[in-house]
């Protein structure tokens, strides 16, 4: 089966400024990839890249094997569920409507809802734990709230790939590892491949099968958490004093040492 | 389990069928008030059917009936532009008239009168023209880093209008003919003169846009959720944004040819509309086409009326009503 994306040779640049360059990449489906990196590495722009927002400047991008090139909106629609960062804050329409959004691609331009619309926005719904918020508007919820009902939407679109710019953000502990465990389970029981864009390194260590960490638009480690939360290779990244070990759970753990920058924060 | 999401189609039947009830009776109002007063009684007996004072009869129709026409068209384009704005550029207080749109368009049709163009299509044209060039303008100044902020929109707007004034002003001063007082008028928003011939005109050029819109309100449901949302859920963004765009400038120079400037029609009547109905655009669309319909009558109404001899142009009460809204809604954002 081929691979859920395959970049092959793939630069983007914004106006005049670079962002990714000659990017190689393929993530097996059913991964759960964590994309890191410093600010302004480009990770942002690989997701667009995939959701069609963008077009790359050179080089090719498949999605579950066709070229993306090719691929209408509504196929894509069909194919990518997105989770962007900017969500609107007072986004005028209650969850169980914003969540039945998720539903437009397989929707007449009207948007008329079927029953399995309704039937799969309501599974969407539960499996955030918005359910109780249905009707209530989205300028009336915290920030996590809203970000759930956001995520349900994606997740009423029913997308073999699932995009995520740092989904858990705004999010308390519990609430983080809400999302994260939905997102494993995604991938566990309905073989989503989950595209996600992470500051949260530990996070990424616990839950990502595969991390890509980009700096200024180039890849500088990509494998599992073990290979790539690797001490040296962090701290070029970053740019600051880190410290490696091995969690509780096993997964490795980055710590960050207070005061101590090698040369300054990267760009942004 | 299934969602408790309402139906938006019931929702939209009930708004409908209220607000169709309430356009009824505001045009009845619409044709039964005036500057010759007649007495409820041979009112009854002209809605009655009975045998009606025939110089009443011709008023009614002749005279009134063109005119609340134009009333309920005019008012129903410029509700569905402000909510069209309203959407594309994600903030409440997009508007026509204050975007100048209808500034614009009034000086291309002012600089086709001045030219002897024909009102159909020379100066509908040069209004076209006119309105999709202001709009261009003011889009590419309130260019933001990615969306167009508030101020900028407004500032820009304000400032587009103002020179689209000076513009109008000018030609008008050269013009130096009998016209002036006409034109001058017109631009204060003037329904008493469009015929029943330009009103039907202004109804065949109106009916298509507002089904187009209605078949993209969805899409503009979803563009609200931002771009890359809109495109992750299969919307073409730019393509509809730009459909929607022109679409709305030509209602809104279609309607400022035959009427002039009608300000803030399109703020009063989609916001009063949202707080009852909620965001959703497959019902807003419909209940903004009828209730702005509703609202430009019983204006015109008003200005038939409030003064103790001869009439007001009724941009004078839309711009009255309209104005504290706006300034309500400005500090409201602010708050």
């Amino acid at each position: 089966m081929s691979p859920a994306l395959v970049f092959k040779g793939v630069s983007f640049s914004y106006r005049d400024a670079p962002v990714l360059r000659d990017l190689d990449l393929a993530v097996r489906r059913g991964a759960f990839f964590v994309l890191i990196g410093p600010n302004g590495a480009g990770k942002t722009t690989l997701l667009k890249l995939v959701a069609g927002i963008v077009r790359p400047d050179a080089g090719r991008i498949e999605v579950l094997g066709r070229d993306s090139a090719n691929l209408g909106p509504r196929q894509r629609a069909g194919m990518i569920g997105l989770v962007a960062q900017s969500a609107s804050e007072d986004f005028p329409f209650s969850v169980a409507q914003t969540v039945l959004m998720g539903r437009a691609p397989r929707q007449g331009p009207l948007g008329t809802a079927s029953d399995r619309d309704r039937q799969v926005a309501g599974q969407a719904m539960q499996a955030c734990r918005i359910e109780h918020l249905a009707g209530r508007r989205l300028g009336e919820l915290s920030g996590g709230e809203r970000q759930r009902a956001f995520v349900a939407r994606a997740l009423a679109q029913e997308p073999e790939v699932l995009l995520l710019d740092e989904p858990t953000a705004n999010l308390d502990l519990s609430h983080q590892v809400l999302l994260m465990d939905l997102m494993e389970e995604l991938r566990r029981e309905r073989s989503v491949t989950v595209v996600m864009v992470s500051h949260d390194l530990n996070l990424a260590a616990m839950y990502g099968d595969e991390l890509l960490l980009l700096k200024d638009g180039r890849p500088l480690a990509q494998g599992p958490p073990g290979v790539v939360l690797e001490h040296r290779v962090l701290e070029a990244a970053f740019g600051c004093c880190l410290l490696v070990d091995q969690g509780p759970l096993a997964a490795p753990r980055v710590t960050p040492v207070p005061g101590r920058f090698l040369r300054g924060p990267g760009r942004g | 389990m299934s969602a408790p999401v309402a139906d938006w189609r019931p929702r939209a039947v009930a708004a409908v069928l209220v607000l169709g009830l309430v356009l009824c009776l505001a045009v009845v109002l619409g044709l039964s008030v005036g500057s010759s007063h007649w007495s409820g009684r041979e009112l009854l007996d002209l809605w009655l059917g009975r045998d009606a004072d025939p110089v009443l009869l011709s008023i009614v129709l002749d005279l009134r009936l063109p005119r609340v026409l134009t009333a309920v068209l005019a008012g129903a384009a410029l509700s569905l532009a402000g909510l069209v704005f309203q959407a594309l550029l994600r903030n409440p207080l997009a508007e026509p008239y204050i975007l100048g749109v209808s500034g614009g368009s009034a000086v291309g049709a002012i600089l086709a009168l001045l030219a002897g163009l024909a009102r159909f299509p020379g100066v509908g044209l040069s209004a076209f023209a006119g309105g999709l060039g202001t709009l261009a303008v003011v889009l590419v100044l309130a260019r933001g880093r990615w969306l167009f902020r508030t101020e900028n929109l407004l500032l820009a707007g304000v400032m587009v209008n103002a020179f689209c004034s000076a513009l109008i002003l000018f030609f008008v001063s050269l013009a130096h003919d009998s016209r002036l007082q006409s034109i001058l008028f017109w631009l204060m928003g003037d329904l008493s003169r469009p015929r029943a011939d330009e009103a039907l005109g202004l109804f065949l050029a109106l009916a298509p846009c507002f089904g187009l819109i209605f078949w993209q309100a969805h899409r503009m449901n979803l563009l609200l959720l931002g771009p890359d949302t809109a495109r992750s859920l299969g919307v073409r963004v730019a393509a509809v944004s730009c459909l929607l765009l022109v679409v709305t400038t030509f209602m809104v120079s279609a309607t400022v040819c035959l009427c002039g400037l009608l300000g803030f029609v399109g703020l009063v009547v989609p916001h009063a509309l949202r707080l009852v109905l909620g965001a959703d655009h497959r019902v807003l669309v419909p209940a903004s086409i009828l209730g702005g319909g509703a609202f430009m009558v019983l204006c015109d109404a008003l200005a038939r009326t409030l003064p103790a001899s001869g009439e007001m142009p009724v941009g004078v009460m839309t711009a009255m009503v309209g104005a504290p809204v706006f300034i309500y809604l400005l500090r409201r954002r602010a708050a």
